[in-house]
């Protein structure tokens, strides 16, 4: 598993937990924290750069 | 598709001072004309093995031409090797994209000439026929 999927993950399971806080009715202070820490992995997810995912955009000239 | 590579862009243009957003952006874009362009080799693959000099095979060869040419740029924009051999990305994985503000007009120019050949084949492909 990469970096950038482990981070998506965190990603995946971090907006879940807010979504279920927020249902919830959570102390407003909780869910800043978790919108924050959203925040910073949505960073990290976009300066995760993936070479082999980059490279994987490129196109083969089929004739 | 063109429509959403021509957003795309748009949106990467207005997102400019954000680094970061315009990277994921970039490769949302070049993932999306990497899908058209496949979809248009499929389509043709039996005409342009034929014969490459048809104008839809050079329009499609020129579109691949111009995706790799923006990889290229991202990974230098993010100041990645570029074009790695496979020995490369294996030990580098995952990096950080740290950004060359000098490098950003390069990428935003080829994304752009990508998305006006796929503009050209969707023209083309809908009866257009471009010249």
């Amino acid at each position: 598993m990469t970096i950038l999927q482990i981070i998506q993950l965190a990603l995946a399971a971090s907006q879940s937990v807010l979504a279920g806080l927020q249902k919830s009715g959570a102390p407003e202070e909780i869910i800043s924290e978790i919108g924050a820490a959203i925040k910073g992995l949505t960073n990290a997810q976009d300066k995760a750069a993936n070479l082999a995912e980059l490279e994987s955009l490129r196109t083969e000239n089929l004739w | 598709m063109s429509r959403f590579l021509a957003v795309s862009l748009f949106i990467a243009s207005l997102v400019g001072s954000c680094s970061d957003k315009f990277v994921s952006t970039s490769m949302e874009t070049l993932a999306a004309a990497q899908g058209a362009i496949v979809q248009a080799q499929s389509t043709h693959q039996a005409q342009c093995v034929a014969n490459p000099q048809v104008q839809v095979c050079q329009i499609i060869t020129r579109a691949v031409a111009s995706q790799n040419t923006a990889v290229s740029a991202l990974e230098a924009y993010c100041q990645l090797p570029v074009a790695p051999d496979p020995a490369t990305i294996q030990s580098k994985g995952t990096m950080p994209c740290t950004p060359v503000p000098t490098a950003k007009q390069a990428l935003v120019d080829a994304l752009a000439n990508l998305s006006t050949i796929i503009s050209e084949y969707k023209q083309y492909s809908a009866g257009g026929k471009s010249s």
